[in-house]
């Protein structure tokens, strides 16, 4: 916590915009949390991952309310873009299924294909979705205006 | 199975899986389940605050969003917030907070912002043939845009696209920028070179002649500009259909690189002839132009088989019901003929309309349904009748066993169809009683006297929709998320009687945060918030916002307002709202012409935003025939911090009265006047006023004839007090068709006041507009005044005494001209008037309308002579054209109790109605 306490001339800083999505910002206060919290469960994160994480979420919801989905939350407005602008238009085949059983066998050393197919096809789903999620953050970045400022290590 | 998953999870999340494969969704996900809001407590107050690096707006403004204020307890949680807030505004790259410790505990918050630079230029230089105009019309970033590096570069890339598209691809953007650190303001120069374009070396049109090809403005040797290609087609396209080939292009086109070869792809070269033998009951054009064609998208099948439905269908409204109709299609080798055949048959009426079983509602159904005796037969329409009277029943509260069967029988040889309508009305359900449940946030009598639906009431399905929608307004107004549903339920078995339950499940609720405003670059934040009525931490309302963005409109300063609603942390929203300014300033000159004044020319200025506080600055000078006025007014549309919109008006005038008739001058007066006036929205249909007016008043060259009293000639100063009341229902200022527009005024001048002259003017109106038809409408108007003098005042002045005759008032007789008058015959006006009109306004033909009009009324020279039964009338008509700033009038008016010496008649021609 202490890291994050700066003086400037005597003044100090109580919290400031570390990044920002267009019109909104994400704040040092914000960051600080987010990224104590993270920790938590992903230890060797850092600062920048959990602004760019932070941003990331920040332009999916904005695309979210530009596609006029609506949601009491942020959270709401996120997880209902990326099940109806992502999500849904994956399809995956029985033969996807089946290369990528194939290709992992060793994990499934003793395992039929039918008793973990609904659970590889949804791996695959989500790999698909986090692919899909990456070209669209990637895209969304080049047409907003996106800065996330120096962080001070901690 | 537990186990396979687990094994899974564990592949899953191995490091090098959870990295390269989840890690984006992964992390979004885990940082929404990440639960936000920590308060720092502090106990430390806010001894001053100081603001740095603002520049473009006030600091009352940002303090707004930051909600903070000296001498408050230092909240990190509302600092946090408040950066967050201030930031959608848009004006910033950076907001820092600091603190400093004072030597009394207390501390210092220091806001210290940077604001984001603007482009306020762009220049274009270009070396090639791509205009200007088209590369600013490509480069997304425009004069007001925010300025970043990124943002240019993502900019360039997006021209560059653009201009590839335009035949260009080789075109190369250099762009040049120069920041000015004080202001933030970006000059930015674009250098376009456009490199060898794509030019089209050969045009070749696909199956087609030249006819075709002529009609397209593409050459060799031009750029292969694509989206101009696309332009062209369509126009062509539409050409060509205008000329009868109704599929001259298939709408395809490529463009081979390699060779510059343009090729576009033309469809049937044949003319479409719509051919319709027989056809008796409608022109051939007026059944040709409603043919549902849609070319080259159908085959020629289909379009036969609609056009034959569709001449059957406009054939049964005119109760052919036997028509018959062929048809085929003949391609010729320049012509493809669509030929229908048509055998109408006789013509089949309505004879009688029986209805059986809807006892009271009777006549009520007879009037609901479209089937009329003595008129034609329509088979087409036999379902949507009974459907309608289903409707009908259904909405009177018979929902369950309501059944209408339409039993047509048609006699061939009277060609009379007689209708038997039967109605099994079943059960009609009464409301006995209401249940209100799940309501928390308010009382069942307070849900109850929002749904107001009276015991006994008959159920209907509109009745439920609109108690919902009651229900659904109430929790909305008070920002709670609520679902509402309603049902009946049968109050025992057999029951007529029903209780209506409301089933409410309350939700979350929504307060209101902050308001950020963006967009506005002159008018200043005092100008917003004082139309928000809502405050921070009240129940969110989105009425409310829509309210103060109307209230904005009416202010006049803004072309367009975009709002949003961002969820805030906890329950709250903030409104954003994103204005667009018009120009404050403009100059409107005139010239025209009417009867009372003659030719006549004038010239406005006004600016609506001064100090940025949508204070009016406004000048009019106009010169006529009869002579000239100017005025300068100030209005401030917030007067003392209430909405009490108050001006200012120094007013000069220079008029020379002359008597209509004759065209002698009456008297001339040159007039000075200030008025000061104050006025209050007292309900929402009327207004009040309160003004103060000084006027020096010069009267000279007058007639002997006019003069009554020793204030008539000479320089008066005449100082008065004048409250007045307004009472407006119209639906349009211009032309109502609906409403009252009543007024009453009081002119109080005395010596008290520093006037020269004493006396009291009170006048009034009723005027009441009423549309009969669609196109008619009848005006009428009741107005009267009466003055009195006192001290030495015994007839009020020339100027404030009261006349008649003219475009507005009686229309039978010139200007002024109804009345006393002197020896010579020149009206002098009186100090009592009475006068009423009926006005009947005609819509003909678009804006063209006519009046038929009857005026009566006449002019006292005292208030004891007043004498009702001796009025003057005149009746007349005229002719009125719409335009957007009224109604261009001609009136003829004709006396009908026309004096010895008087003319006839008189006519008119003026702007806006008489009343």
């Amino acid at each position: 916590m202490v890291l994050f306490i700066v003086e400037v001339n005597g003044d100090e800083l109580i919290n400031k915009v570390v990044a920002f999505v267009d019109n909104e910002a994400i704040t040092l206060a914000d960051l600080k949390e987010k990224y104590e919290k993270t920790l938590k469960v992903v230890p060797d994160t850092t600062l920048r991952q959990v602004a760019e994480t932070m941003v990331n979420r920040l332009l999916l919801k904005q695309e979210g309310v530009r596609l006029k989905i609506v949601g009491d939350s942020d959270d709401e407005i996120i997880n209902k873009y990326i099940d109806m602008s992502i999500r849904a238009d994956i399809v995956v085949n029985y033969e996807e299924v089946e290369a990528f059983f194939n290709k992992n066998r060793a994990n499934f050393a003793d395992i039929e294909l039918d008793s973990v197919r609904e659970d590889i096809e949804k791996l695959l789903i989500e790999e698909e979705v986090n692919k899909r999620l990456q070209a669209k953050v990637e895209e969304l970045k080049k047409r907003t205006y996106v800065e996330i400022h120096k962080l001070d290590a901690p | 199975m537990q186990k396979i998953k687990t094994k899974i999870y564990q592949w899953l999340l191995s490091a090098d899986h959870f990295l390269q494969i989840c890690y984006l969704l992964v992390y979004i996900l885990l940082i929404i389940s990440l639960t936000a809001g920590s308060v720092y407590a502090s106990t430390v107050k806010i001894a001053n605050i100081s603001v740095k690096g603002l520049r473009s707006i006030s600091e009352s403004e940002l303090l707004y969003m930051f909600e903070i204020k000296e001498g408050e307890v230092l909240d990190d949680k509302k600092i946090n917030n408040g950066i967050k807030t201030a930031f959608l505004k848009g004006t910033f790259d950076d907001i820092q907070v600091y603190k400093n410790a004072l030597s009394g505990g207390d501390v210092q918050i220091v806001i210290v912002v940077k604001e984001r630079p603007f482009i306020d230029k762009i220049e274009v230089d270009v070396d090639g043939e791509i205009s200007k105009s088209d590369i600013k019309g490509l480069f997304q970033m425009k004069v007001g845009s925010i300025f970043s590096k990124e943002l240019l570069e993502n900019a360039v890339e997006l021209l560059k696209e653009g201009l590839k598209g335009k035949g260009y691809p080789y075109a190369q953007v250099r762009p040049v920028y120069e920041i000015e650190p004080k202001t933030g303001k970006v000059f930015l120069k674009l250098s376009v070179f456009g490199g060898t374009p794509f030019i089209i070396r050969k045009f070749i049109l696909n199956g087609s002649d030249d006819y075709i090809k002529k009609r397209f403005n593409i050459k060799v040797g031009d750029v292969y500009n694509e989206s101009f290609v696309k332009s062209e087609i369509e126009r062509v396209l539409k050409y060509l259909k205008k000329k009868g080939f109704y599929a001259g292009l298939d709408g395809t086109y490529s463009y081979d690189v390699g060779t510059g070869t343009l090729t576009i792809n033309s469809g049937n070269r044949n003319k479409l002839k719509v051919v319709f033998n027989n056809n008796k009951a409608y022109a051939d054009s007026e059944l040709k132009d409603e043919m549902p064609f849609i070319a080259g998208q159908q085959s020629d099948d289909i379009i036969i088989e609609e056009g034959i439905l569709y001449i059957k269908s406009k054939y049964y409204q005119k109760g052919y019901i036997n028509v018959e109709v062929k048809g085929i299609v003949k391609k010729g080798s320049n012509v493809d003929e669509f030929i229908f055949d048509i055998t109408q048959g006789d013509k089949y009426v309505v004879s009688d309309i029986s209805i059986d079983g809807a006892s009271d509602d009777e006549e009520e159904v007879r009037r609901h349904i479209k089937y009329k005796k003595d008129e034609p037969y329509n088979p087409d329409i036999l379902d949507t009748e009974k459907d309608s009277v289903n409707n009908y029943f259904f909405n009177r509260g018979y929902p369950d066993a309501v059944t209408a069967v339409f039993k047509p029988t048609i006699d061939d040889s009277t060609k009379k169809v007689k209708i038997d309508i039967n109605v099994k009305k079943g059960q009609r359900y009464i409301i006995k009683l209401i249940e209100v449940k799940g309501n928390k946030s308010f009382s069942e009598k307070e849900v109850l006297q929002t749904i107001n639906i009276a015991k006994d009431t008959p159920f209907t399905e509109e009745t439920l929709l609109n108690a919902r929608h009651r229900v659904s307004y109430l929790y909305q107004h008070n920002g709670i998320m609520a679902d509402i549903s309603l049902n009946k339920k049968a109050n025992g078995s057999n029951s007529t009687s029903i209780t209506l339950v409301v089933n409410i499940v309350e939700n979350r609720k929504f307060f209101f945060g902050k308001t950020i405003v963006k967009g506005n670059k002159r008018t200043k934040w005092e100008v917003f918030k004082r139309v928000f009525k809502y405050k921070t931490g009240e129940p969110f309302n989105i009425v409310m916002v829509f309210d103060a963005i109307r209230q904005l409109y009416q202010t006049g300063l803004f072309k367009h307002i975009n709002w949003d609603i961002y969820n805030a942390e906890g329950n709250v929203k903030d409104v954003l709202l994103t204005v667009e300014e018009v120009k404050a300033g403009a100059i409107e000159y005139g010239l025209g012409y009417g009867t009372d004044d003659g030719f006549r020319g004038s010239v406005e200025g006004s600016y609506i935003n001064l100090f940025g506080r949508n204070v009016v600055l406004e000048t009019k000078g106009q010169a006529s025939e009869s002579g000239q006025k100017i005025s300068l007014s100030y209005k401030e549309p917030w007067f003392l911090g209430e909405h009490y919109p108050f001006t200012t008006t120094l007013f000069f005038e220079n008029r020379r009265e002359k008597n209509t008739e004759t065209g002698d001058t009456k008297y001339k007066i040159k007039k000075y006047s200030a008025v000061s006036m104050v006025e209050k929205q007292l309900t929402e249909n009327v207004t009040g006023y309160l003004s103060y007016d000084f006027s020096l008043v010069s009267t000279y060259d007058v007639h002997p004839d006019v003069i009554l009293s020793r204030e008539d000639t000479g320089t008066l100063a005449i100082s008065s007090i004048v409250p007045a009341f307004i009472f407006d229902t119209r639906n349009d200022p211009f032309s109502p068709t609906e409403g009252f527009y009543n007024g009453l005024n009081m002119k109080l001048a005395s010596s008290v006041l520093l006037s020269e002259t004493d006396f009291l003017k009170l006048s009034g109106h009723i005027n009441y507009y009423k549309g009969v038809t669609k196109n008619l409408t009848i005006a009428l108007s009741l107005k009267s005044g009466l003055a009195e003098g006192w001290n030495e005042t015994r007839e009020i002045p020339l100027v404030e005494r009261f006349f008649l005759g003219g475009s507005t008032t009686i229309r039978g007789y010139k200007k002024d001209n109804l009345g006393p008058k002197g020896q010579d015959n020149n009206p002098t006006g009186g100090n009592a008037f009475l006068m009423g009109n009926i006005e009947l306004r005609t819509k003909v033909y678009g804006d063209l309308g006519i009046v038929n009009f009857l005026d009566s009324g006449n002019v006292w020279q005292k208030i004891d002579e007043i004498e009702p039964t001796n009025l003057k009338y005149t009746a007349g008509m005229g002719i009125r054209y719409k335009t957007p700033f009224g109604p261009i009038r001609f009136d003829y008016g004709y006396k009908l109790n026309k004096e010895e010496g008087e003319s006839p008649d008189e006519y008119h021609i003026s702007i806006g109605q008489a009343f």
